[in-house]
């Protein structure tokens, strides 16, 4: 166990090299000088401000060294100046990583709550109009982009397109050292917004899964030997049937990423990918590098996570 | 024919080629159809609903909202086909020579390739798209680079199985060139999850086109393309909700379409795969 768990840390250690790297390769492969660009582009900037930029950015020192030079403050915590808000890069994405991690972990939380259940109840109800309405919801659920579901729930929830009679703040943030509701009224759109997708992925996943495990030889054996229905389905079909879905758990975090991205916009979420839209709409360079490494780091921890997790419940894998 | 009747008799397939021919012919025949050039404002019918005149109502700036639709298709459609294109092309070749080769060098490459996995695919697109600029044809590289694994992945393990088999064999030892072996016994004999996986891509790829241009990463204005619509439309919700219905509808159906036309042909090509609603 400690040798699998090393190896995938290993793994994990490798991909973030490689990420690291790409993410400093690519702003040096740039077309133009990233100094030039960021002092105005096209705009003839001052020689002498451009020079003191490329100084300060190290870009007159040789490749390897800066990326040395970038590498070791990367993991020292250093990303660098950001040039829009006039702070360190560590600073800004530290402020805002939290509640993209809040936003993210909570609709995690709710994909889980509606997909899993859902899924084993469409797998037992196998054929039935139930199980048709729910297969053809979860593949709606999947073709909806997020941002399309969470213009629906504004126009529904906060803009009483339907006659509901209640309206709930449809974006923004606040502290929950200042509100306690007013924290939680703001998360829940969002968080549903992203998580529904999510779960329709979850639900087909433990549906087809359910479907293998009860399909299997062992079933018929408890079920000869006397053992109630709902104890061979708690106990033995869902604790098989649960392990496939962990790894899909985890390829999720991927479209649980990318959806921040276009969720955070929607909502005015002020998390991490609200930062990196801003920062590439002014292109601050250090502060999109930062951004990119940042999230692709929680990226890969979560895939540590899972795939570790998944070692643990399910022995032939590791 | 045998295939083509099964594809007939499946229901996905048969809801997805409704909703998808049309939408391919508007890549061509947009332009024709549109009643009013995409570009055009009037200024005295700002965010009107539907008339004779604008059947599905006007923007911001007076421009009509369905030639915009019509005109929209062509960019993402351009995107996700040709990115699509890219990536089955690059990635079935790096994945058939990595699988074949075998060894050292064929894990090499499985690796190389798969480094493009360790980033959330929409954060490497809005990377490139930051750095080199918008527009079509770095989309288009963006696509392709970014589902270029994915296709290697399967290609890599099909071949795997595929290059033990005694049709192979039989081919090598009556002396067949390797690319004649690569490219007419092993080509042949792992495309069909490689066709699955086309269908499955090109949704993704209409995704993240449109979640780019809803970000304003994408296909840039006074083009229209569906995903910028939305964005456009979204400050006008309280005000003319149909403006954001139509895109939304449209960008909704087809990427259900070709969710479903992945689904149907797993079901037509693979049918030892269980069935997947």
């Amino acid at each position: 166990m400690t040798r699998f768990i090393l190896k995938r840390l290993g793994i994990s250690l490798i991909m973030l090299l490689a990420v690291s790297t790409i993410v400093f390769l690519m702003i040096h492969m740039m077309p133009g000088d990233p100094a030039l660009m960021m002092l105005g582009g096209d705009s003839n900037p001052d020689p002498a401000a451009v020079a003191v930029l490329r100084e300060e950015l190290g870009l007159n020192k040789p490749l390897p060294v800066q990326y040395k030079d970038w590498v070791l403050g990367a993991v020292g915590g250093d990303l660098g100046h950001s040039y829009s808000e006039k702070i360190p890069v560590m600073q800004s994405i530290a402020t805002r990583l939290p509640r993209t991690l809040e936003l993210a972990g909570a609709a995690m939380l709710l994909a889980c709550i509606i997909g899993l259940p859902l899924g084993v109840w469409s797998a037992l109800r196998r054929g039935k109009t139930s199980d048709l309405v729910m297969t053809t919801g979860a593949s709606l659920g999947t073709s909806i982009p997020v941002y399309v579901m969470g213009y629906i729930f504004i126009a529904v929830f906060c803009l009483d397109g339907f006659g509901l009679g209640f309206s709930m703040p449809s974006s923004g943030y606040m502290d929950i050292s200042r509100s306690v509701g007013g924290h939680f009224t703001r998360l829940v759109l969002p968080a549903l917004t992203l998580a529904l997708g999510i779960a329709a992925s979850i639900m087909r996943m433990t549906r087809s899964s359910m479907l293998d495990a009860l399909s299997g030889e062992s079933v018929r054996a408890l079920r000869a030997k006397g053992l109630s229905e709902s104890k061979v389905i708690i106990r033995h079909v869902i604790r098989n049937a649960f392990i496939p879905v962990v790894t899909i758990i985890g390829l999720q975090f991927g479209n649980l990423i990318g959806g921040t991205v276009l969720c955070e916009t929607v909502f005015n979420w002020p998390g991490l990918s609200t930062l990196l839209v801003k920062a590439i709409n002014q292109r601050d360079y250090p502060l999109i590098q930062g951004c990119i490494l940042v999230m692709s780091s929680v990226f890969i921890l979560a895939n540590l996570v899972v795939d570790v997790l998944y070692g643990i419940l399910d022995p032939r894998a590791r | 024919m045998k295939m083509l009747a099964q594809c007939v008799k499946n229901k996905k397939f048969v809801f997805s080629a409704i909703v998808l021919i049309p939408i391919l012919l508007m890549i061509f025949l947009g332009p024709v159809i549109a009643p009013h050039d995409p570009l055009e404002m009037d200024t005295s019918h700002t965010l009107a609903g539907s008339s004779p005149a604008y059947p599905m109502g006007t923007d911001e700036y007076g421009r009509c909202i369905f030639s915009r639709l019509l005109y929209g298709v062509r960019p993402s459609m351009q995107v996700a086909l040709v990115g699509t294109l890219g990536a089955f092309v690059a990635g079935s070749l790096l994945g058939i020579v990595a699988g074949y080769a075998g060894g050292k060098a064929g894990s090499l490459i499985m690796r190389c390739v798969e480094t493009i996995l360790c980033f959330p695919s929409i954060l490497l697109a809005m990377m490139v798209v930051a750095l080199f600029g918008t527009g079509v044809r770095n989309l288009i590289i963006v696509v392709a680079i970014l589902y270029t694994p994915h296709f290697a992945r399967i290609a890599h393990s099909s071949t795997l199985k595929v290059r033990k088999m005694e049709y192979v064999e039989n081919e090598v030892s009556i002396g067949a060139s390797t690319p004649r072996v690569l490219a007419g016994t092993i080509f042949p004999n792992v495309l069909s999850p490689l066709i699955i996986q086309v269908s499955l891509t090109i949704s993704s790829a209409i995704l993240l086109e449109s979640g780019l241009s809803f970000l304003g990463l994408g296909v840039q204005p006074p083009a229209p393309s569906w995903g910028q619509m939305i964005g456009d439309a979204r400050s006008f919700l309280s005000v003319n909700a149909m403006y954001i219905f139509w895109p939304s509808l449209c960008l909704c159906l087809t990427i259900l379409a070709a969710n479903l036309m992945g689904d149907a042909l797993r079901d037509i090509l693979d049918p030892k795969l269980k069935e997947s609603f």
